[in-house]
């Protein structure tokens, strides 16, 4: 069955491809490989739309031609519109070009990127050998909701899935407008607006529990944030110095709003929760100077740590 | 699990252009290049061949060659002589990997991979909507980068995992690996007298050593990467704690290496099992969390965080109040 699809659909990109004028449908029936000329037009037309739209996902630029009357002409499909553009890269390019493409490993993206790179060693005329590099660079990623998001964000669509928020037993449908989606530390997040709630939202995707579908809304929420640092309340950012001596206050120094002022001085610029955070972990030798405040809040978050341990 | 037409389509697709410039390739090598059997590949081939131009007669078929010595000629491509254009997946997986070699450090050209990124912008492939971010300080990663290539030592200094200690080492590095983000070096420590694993992350600052580091002359064996055995991406975790967790923190289970075991704790608390290697990398981690996270054993550790947070906060306010 999938044999006969893929050799109907490929004799149909061909005709398609070669044809001088646009197609019309009875022609289509008649002459590619793999219609039957005797089904009624209603079963033929059923398997074309299906093949039509199979190929329109792939990226094949199917177009629907029509008459001065506004009727369906036929189809076609164009040589400048389907072929890649070239990308003449030298050796050394493709060298780096053959590294990135393995990044993927075993990921949800990772035959996308192999087809790419066959496309662009087609167009270069060569391929790199692959020697014993010494970067060695992986991303997993299996979640299926990545390949639909991708689109969705790509088309700004807005998408529907089932959702469960950790700690809870049952999941909810979410309606939400795609923004991007960010990787940390092996874990996949997208950023988005959430329509019903009217909020933005970052969702996880290893608990979206449905398929992801793409709805036929088209995104409308106009001020989307460049990343997630932008997401950070600004009004929660506080100043503080601290005394810090050599050798310690690691994560301190090198949180990312902090200058140093003199020898083991430095004032470090951050919400008030990361500050406390990092300060709880910090080496004993790490003082605050100001505010007395943060000393004070520092102090009794430590009691109640302790109070709970007790 | 069979393939989807759609897969197989875009293999058809990919492969004759790819064949055309790549004339006389055998089976095998295609096949290993396309990550497909020899068997599929020749069924490929096959496939291709019997299609075409309506009339479908001789010179309206693709015509491949493919029997003599196993070695393939593409006689007449049709309309199939151009690659598909990259679709917008393609296009992300291909520039999201590129600017993740671009941030991660190691003995690859540099210039060639901003170059290719360029040609590839031009080409018209649109800024991907996915981000994967790196753990990692630029300059660390430049002077890494240079000790690889030039195979020369650096003194870095390190963070501890386990103390907001810095130590200084002397380190011959090797290769790298990133995976999810973290970056893993492996080197020569001149300290150990041995083969260590650094995660980049943890370097706070690395400058070139001033003299030649001894390092052993099979080098070249150490240098190959090997993530199954590398002791970092498997960690020998020994020993498991017990935590619970507050109601209002269930990101946690997201963020945090805890594992639910169906305990609960007090109201609404749902408890956990963490794996630790070091009794102070656990403490830190539950004085992080700041109350979210309770360690409920090992006892003798659980007191321990109530007393050196008593200890700690005593400290605090002592000098808050003598500097006031």
């Amino acid at each position: 069955m999938s044999v006969t699809r893929t050799e109907r659909l490929l004799n149909l990109v061909i005709a398609l491809l070669s044809a001088q004028h646009p197609l019309p449908r009875a022609t289509i029936q008649r002459s590619v490989a793999g219609y039957d000329p005797e089904a009624s037009v209603a079963a033929f037309e059923r398997m074309f739309e299906r093949d039509k739209d199979e190929l329109r996902a792939m990226g094949i630029p199917v177009s629907t031609v029509h008459d001065v009357n506004g009727e369906v002409q036929g189809y076609l499909i164009d040589e400048g519109e389907y072929a890649q553009s070239d990308i003449d890269l030298t050796v050394d390019e493709l060298a780096v070009v053959t590294v990135a493409a393995r990044v993927w490993d075993e990921a949800v993206l990772a035959p996308a990127a192999m087809t790419a790179l066959r496309k662009i060693e087609s167009l270069s005329g060569t391929s790199a050998g692959l020697g014993t590099p010494a970067t060695f660079a992986s991303i997993t990623a299996s979640d299926a909701a990545l390949l639909p998001l991708l689109r969705a964000i790509h088309e700004k669509r807005v998408v529907r899935f089932s959702y469960r928020k950790p700690g809870e037993q049952n999941s909810h449908d979410r309606l939400v407008e795609p923004w991007s989606i960010q990787s940390t530390e092996g874990h996949w997040y997208l950023h988005a607006w959430d329509r019903e709630r009217q909020a933005q939202r970052v969702f996880r995707l290893s608990r979206i529990e449905s398929a992801v579908s793409i709805t036929g809304q088209s995104c409308e929420h106009a001020d989307r944030p460049r990343d997630l640092t932008t997401m950070v309340d600004p009004h929660d950012q506080m100043e503080a110095i601290v005394r810090i001596p050599d050798g310690s206050g690691v994560e301190l120094t090198r949180l990312s709003g902090t200058e140093r002022l003199a020898a083991g001085t430095w004032r470090i610029t951050a919400s008030r929760k990361e500050l406390l955070r990092v300060l709880r972990r910090a080496d004993d030798r790490v003082e605050i100077e100001s505010p007395v405040e943060l000393a004070e809040e520092l102090a009794s978050g430590l009691d109640e740590l302790a109070a709970m341990h007790s | 699990m069979s393939e989807t037409s759609a897969t197989r389509l875009a293999r058809l697709l990919a492969l004759v252009p790819w064949l055309r410039v790549h004339d006389g390739v055998t089976i095998d090598e295609a096949a290993a290049h396309f990550g497909v059997s020899a068997e599929q590949l020749t069924t490929d081939l096959w496939q291709l061949i019997v299609c075409g131009i309506p009339g479908y007669g001789p010179d309206q078929l693709v015509d491949i060659q493919f029997w003599d010595d196993d070695r393939i000629h593409v006689l007449d491509p049709i309309s199939l002589g151009r690659p598909l254009r990259l679709t917008n997946e393609e296009t992300a997986a291909l520039s999201v990997a590129l600017r993740v070699l671009a941030q991660v450090p190691g003995d690859h050209d540099r210039a060639a991979l901003r170059s290719a990124i360029a040609k590839l912008e031009q080409a018209g492939t649109s800024e991907a909507d996915i981000d994967v971010q790196i753990a990692s300080e630029p300059e660390v990663a430049q002077a890494l980068s240079d000790a690889i290539a030039a195979r020369s030592g650096l003194l870095i200094e390190y963070a501890s995992g386990h103390t907001d200690t810095i130590s200084r080492r002397a380190i011959a590095p090797y290769s790298t690996v990133t995976v999810d983000g973290r970056t893993y070096i492996e080197a020569w420590c001149a300290v150990a007298q041995a083969i260590r694993t650094f995660r980049l992350d943890r370097i706070v600052t690395a400058v070139p050593a001033p003299s030649e580091i001894e390092r052993p002359v099979d080098d070249e064996a150490s240098a190959s990467v090997d993530v199954a055995s590398s002791p970092v991406l498997a960690p020998e975790s020994t020993q498991q704690a017990v935590v619970a967790v507050h109601p209002d923190a269930s990101w946690v289970w997201d963020s945090d290496p805890v594992r639910p075991d169906g305990g609960t704790w007090s109201d609404g608390w749902a408890t956990g099992t963490v794996d630790y290697a070091s009794e102070g990398w656990l403490m830190r981690y539950i004085f992080g969390r700041g109350g979210s996270v309770v360690l409920v054993s090992p006892g003798d550790l659980r007191q321990r965080v109530a007393a050196s947070a008593s200890a700690r906060a005593a400290q605090v306010r002592a000098r808050t109040s003598s500097a006031g």
